[in-house]
């Protein structure tokens, strides 16, 4: 044992003594960066004490006292040479020296305080751009969920089995009692409630109903109180859990939630706790969360897989039940299964965050154009010194590694400025985002990874803007620089180079900022409502009100007269103080048949395909309350209700009737052999886009020709059912659409057990939100426009200075020849002018390519419209001739006599 | 007195390394120990030393540690480590081989 120990003893001191150098040697590094003062001061003492002794040695050997320190220090040498030569010699002498270079580098850099402090701020700009985008697409691909362990949540679904073989119960049960399958397991199902109440306040909200685990199984944490019902059935069922936005719509700050009681559809329910609305899950994206009664049937289901136990793990397990099952049931294994997809919801990316990264791109792309243009500018000032450097015995490397260092310095305060601004930006960005556009859509987060982004970007940035000019500025001789100096145009070479990446920014520059341009012409045009009127919904929804009033529910399927429900209603809505006209729609009665039957131009009878038809059942003065333009014939108005009467949009006319006069022709809503009477077509109002359909956000409806509206005769029912039916009941206000809408609200309450919902026209077409939306998204361009145009406009300005540096003499020999100043301004603009001109036709080709992806973020404006790109184009050329003007009316103040003598 | 001889190059660093197997020195210390061990025949350059002594610390061959020297002068004092006399045995066969075919070589008739 003793020496089985001393012998672990060993190897223990063993792998110590081999660390010891190690560790010694980290120190000595660390001491060399950190502290070379100090390392150097030791050095030099040690070497004095050497000559010290040295010289005590020879006054012992009978030498005087001044001889001998004179003859010791002869013999040692220079001091300071040998500490230089130790340290060359040494291993760390490349971090000394890496630390000597970045020292000058900044002196250098220092020396230029414009040129570092425009690079460093440009660079940071572009930087923080793209970091910030990076954190918006970062959040979407890995978004906030809050269920604990997220990856683990599936949903699950099974597929196949057409013919039910396989018993539900049994399914159910098989599953249920595999405990070995998952680690929890919960149900839920799609809520209807239309309503919610609370004293005064009534909301619509999107609710859900869900298994009393259903928090649990997810790891949801609740804001306040509890998200698990306790108790029996009853209360269960009673109780309810609200979003965190919900509670702030009802509940005023700091009143407490818990305990409440709100109504849903009429319903109490108490609030027995608080959470948060994620959008990243279907499931939490809710403001209602119902527990549903034991035994209630929930369709949809969610599992948490054990730990360690992967998808693909779970999909063989289940697999094998599922065959199991369809064993049992006689149906050929295979053809059924279960179907397991994960909760969280998958993101792409969409084209709109390709237009976000291909601006941040460009604008990247520019800064660093510009500042490669910049340092190549510099490299060409700093000949003289790069000439002398390299005469010196300055290898190539060595400036090109200079040089390289000093776009790192650049690149790092950059970097570092940048994740300040980004960190701002992010958090800027968080605020200006409409809230409905920030559903997990567009929201920066800070995270490292954003750090990380932020440092790629730099490294990009400075092999761009390091690596070429270095290489180009290092190519320096004293020949150069002498034929330089005498002004025989060797520099034009140069400023060709650099006036190609003027072209590139100019070319990234013009796509952008008319980017910009269109975005803010389109939210500008969407905030006018005659556009409104003109083109998007074909009415203006200013002063109208949308009333939703929900008919009761019943499980016996009892029948109420849709005409008696909608005169009613409308005798309580004309009553109220500031309406003008109201009329009732229907979208709860679709047809039965899905024919169509007309009666064509030459008298026969004809069938068509019915959904491709919008059919809506609608009280009188319709077209009226919406303010469509009835185009032929009239509106639809209370008559004797003798025959049933509709209206149609023109392209419904169109399509059915294209050869004759629509007005009093013949149409029903099922076969030819129906018995349902034919209805006459009263009018024709002009072309809109359907408001429901785009509500509904039906695909379906773009498939869609036309909307016939049929006015709601005596005899129309409808079946009440589980859910309830919504009437909906459009109004015009004659004074301010808020006031109607809170008189309505007041005026409508005893109508129905459910609390009818009162909202805003134009908040039901989400118009606040898609002005918020274009808005934002014409800021964003906006800035990327401004930004870009700046970088450019400083480039332009850099090459045209640069150029009057450069033919300084020349400048002075033309003025003392008596050039004109006109005629200077004239030579010097027009070497920019070229390349601002070729800048702009490539960025004209640049923009065709590019202003498709810009298309469906922008309403109402022409994406190729010649003149406003030639106004555009027009506009840039300007800019940049004006930003070139200034150096180049400079150059003609210069003093002839002064230069040349200079010179 | 002999005439004093310039170092060979590359032995250098092994006579300091010889010089300390015998025992912990300061830098001049090194010096004279090589001069007084080859009888003043060898005379190392004193500036020369110095880098030396550096590198074969930063190799680890040799470890350095400020002390008092007896005269209470505060001095850094060099010792051999492991490695240095693993060092120093390996380049003592490589000069006893590189002197042995010199002298054979200036023997050859």
């Amino acid at each position: 044992m003793a020496h089985v120990l001393g012998r672990r003893g060993a190897r223990a001191r063993g792998h110590l003594s081999r660390l010891v150098p190690t560790i010694r040697r980290l120190e000595r590094f660390a001491r060399a960066f950190l502290r070379r003062p100090d390392v150097e001061a030791e050095m030099e003492e040690e070497m004095r004490l050497h000559i010290e002794l040295e010289a005590e040695e020879l006054m012992r050997n009978g030498v005087s006292a001044d001889d001998a320190r004179r003859r010791a220090s002869i013999a040692f040498g220079g001091v300071q040479q040998h500490k230089e030569e130790a340290i060359e010699q040494s291993s760390y002498a490349w971090l000394v020296n890496t630390r000597r270079n970045i020292r000058i580098a900044t002196r250098t850099l220092a020396r230029y305080p414009t040129f570092t402090i425009t690079a460093t701020l440009a660079l940071a700009l572009a930087i923080a751009v793209n970091t910030t985008l990076y954190s918006v697409l970062d959040a979407m691909l890995n978004p906030s969920v809050g269920a604990r362990n997220a990856e683990q949540l599936y949903e699950l679904k099974y597929f196949g089995d057409p013919q039910k073989r396989v018993d539900f119960q049994e399914r159910e049960q098989a599953f249920t009692a595999s405990t070995h399958l998952y680690a929890a397991y919960t149900e839920w199902f799609v809520g209807f409630v239309h309503s919610v109440e609370r004293g005064t306040r009534v909301q619509g909200a999107n609710a859900i109903t869900v298994r009393q685990n259903f928090f649990g199984a997810l790891g949801i944490a609740p804001i306040e109180g509890s998200l698990s019902p306790g108790g029996d059935a009853a209360s269960a069922t009673s109780s309810v859990v609200i979003s965190s936005r919900l509670r702030a719509q009802l509940f005023a700050p700091g009143e407490a939630a818990l305990g409440a009681t709100i109504l849903l559809d009429g319903k109490p329910f108490t609030v027995i706790g608080v959470t948060t609305r994620y959008g990243s899950m279907e499931q939490l994206d809710h403001d209602v969360w119902l527990f549903a009664a034991p035994g209630e049937s929930l369709a949809f289901k969610v599992i948490r897989l054990k730990d360690g136990v992967s998808a693909d793990d779970e999909r063989r397990q289940l697999a094998a039940l599922a065959a199991r099952l369809a064993l049992a049931a006689g149906v050929k294994p295979g053809d059924t299964g279960f179907l397991l997809t994960p909760v969280s919801r998958q993101f792409h990316i969409d084209r709109f965050e390709y237009m976000l990264i291909g601006a941040g791109v460009a604008i990247l792309l520019v800064a660093c154009t510009n500042l490669a243009n910049l340092q190549l500018a510099r490299g060409l000032t700093r000949s003289a010194e790069l000439a002398l450097r390299s005469s010196l015995g300055a290898s190539r490397r060595q400036i090109i590694s200079q040089l390289m260092l000093e776009s790192g310095v650049l690149a790092v305060g950059a970097l570092f400025l940048a994740i300040i601004f980004a960190v701002a930006a992010s958090a800027a960005l968080r605020a200006l985002i409409p809230p409905n556009v920030g559903d997990n859509v567009i929201v920066p987060h800070a995270s490292w990874r954003m750090v990380a982004f932020a440092a790629a970007a730099a490294v990009v940035c400075l092999f761009s803007i390091g690596v070429l000019p270095a290489i180009h500025a290092s190519r320096v001789d004293l020949n150069t620089l002498l034929k330089g100096r005498a002004g025989t145009g060797a520099h034009r070479k140069n400023r060709r180079t650099y006036g190609v990446l003027v072209v590139v920014q100019i070319a990234l520059t013009l796509p952008l900022t008319c980017a910009a341009v269109l975005a803010s012409r389109s939210a500008m045009r969407t905030a006018d409502v005659g556009y409104l009127v003109r083109e998007k919904y074909g009415y203006d929804p200013t002063p109208l009100v949308r009333v939703a009033v929900l008919l009761p529910t019943a499980e016996d399927g009892t029948k109420v007269s849709l005409f008696d429900e909608a005169a009613e209603i409308l005798g309580h809505v004309r009553a109220t103080p500031g309406v003008a006209t109201a009329a009732v729609v229907s979208e709860a009665r679709a047809p039965a048949a899905s024919t169509l039957t007309v009666d064509d131009d030459d008298g026969a009878i004809r069938e068509l395909d019915a959904p491709l038809w919008g059919y809506h059942l609608v009280t009188e003065s319709y077209a009226r309350t919406f303010g469509f333009t009835v185009v032929k014939g009239r509106d639809l108005e209370a008559r004797g209700h003798a025959d049933a009467v509709v209206v149609m949009d023109e392209r419904s006319a169109r399509t059915l009737w294209p050869r004759s006069e629509p007005i009093g022709r013949l149409i029903r809503f099922a076969t030819a052999h129906g018995d349902a009477p034919m209805v006459r077509v009263e009018g024709v109002i002009r072309d809109h886009r359907s408001a429901e359909a785009r509500a509904l956000k039906e695909i379906s409806s773009s498939n869609r020709i036309g909307d016939v509206y049929r006015l709601i005769a005596p005899g129309d029912s409808m079946a009440l059912g589980r859910f309830p039916h919504e009437l909906t009941v459009v109004v015009r206000a004659n004074g301010p659409a808020p006031d109607v809408a809170e008189a309505l609200r007041r005026n409508l309450r005893g109508l129905s057990s459910i609390p009818p919902v009162v909202m805003l026209e134009t908040d039901y077409l989400r118009v606040p939100q898609i002005l918020a939306v274009e808005r934002f998204i014409a800021a964003l361009f906006t800035v990327f426009g401004l930004i870009a145009l700046g970088l450019s406009a400083l480039g332009v300005f850099g090459i045209v200075a640069q150029s009057v540096t450069d033919r300084r003499r020349e400048v002075a020999v033309r003025v003392s020849l008596g050039a004109s100043p006109k005629s200077i301004v004239y030579t010097l603009l027009r070497e920019g002018n070229v390349l601002v001109l070729s800048g702009v036709a490539i960025g004209l080709l640049l923009s065709k390519e590019t202003m498709d992806w810009f298309g469906p973020f922008l309403s109402g404006v022409d994406l190729f419209s010649a003149p406003f790109f030639g106004s555009m184009c027009i506009a840039l050329f300007a800019a940049m001739a004006l930003v070139a003007l200034v150096p180049a009316i400079r150059a003609t103040q210069l003093d002839p006599m002064e230069v040349l003598r200079a010179e | 007195m002999q005439p004093r001889t310039d170092l060979l190059q590359g032995s250098l660093d092994l006579l300091i390394l010889k010089s300390l197997l015998l025992g912990a020195l300061h830098g001049w210390g090194i010096s004279k120990r090589i001069r007084q061990l080859s009888d003043e025949v060898l005379s190392v350059n004193q500036g020369s030393l110095y880098p030396a002594l550096y590198r074969l610390e930063d190799r680890g061959w040799i470890d350095a540690e400020w002390g008092l020297s007896p005269e209470g002068r505060k001095v850094k004092v060099y010792s051999l480590t492991a490695a240095g006399r693993k060092q120093y045995r390996a380049e003592q066969e490589q000069w006893r081989m590189f002197s042995g075919a010199v002298a054979r070589v200036l023997a050859a008739t």
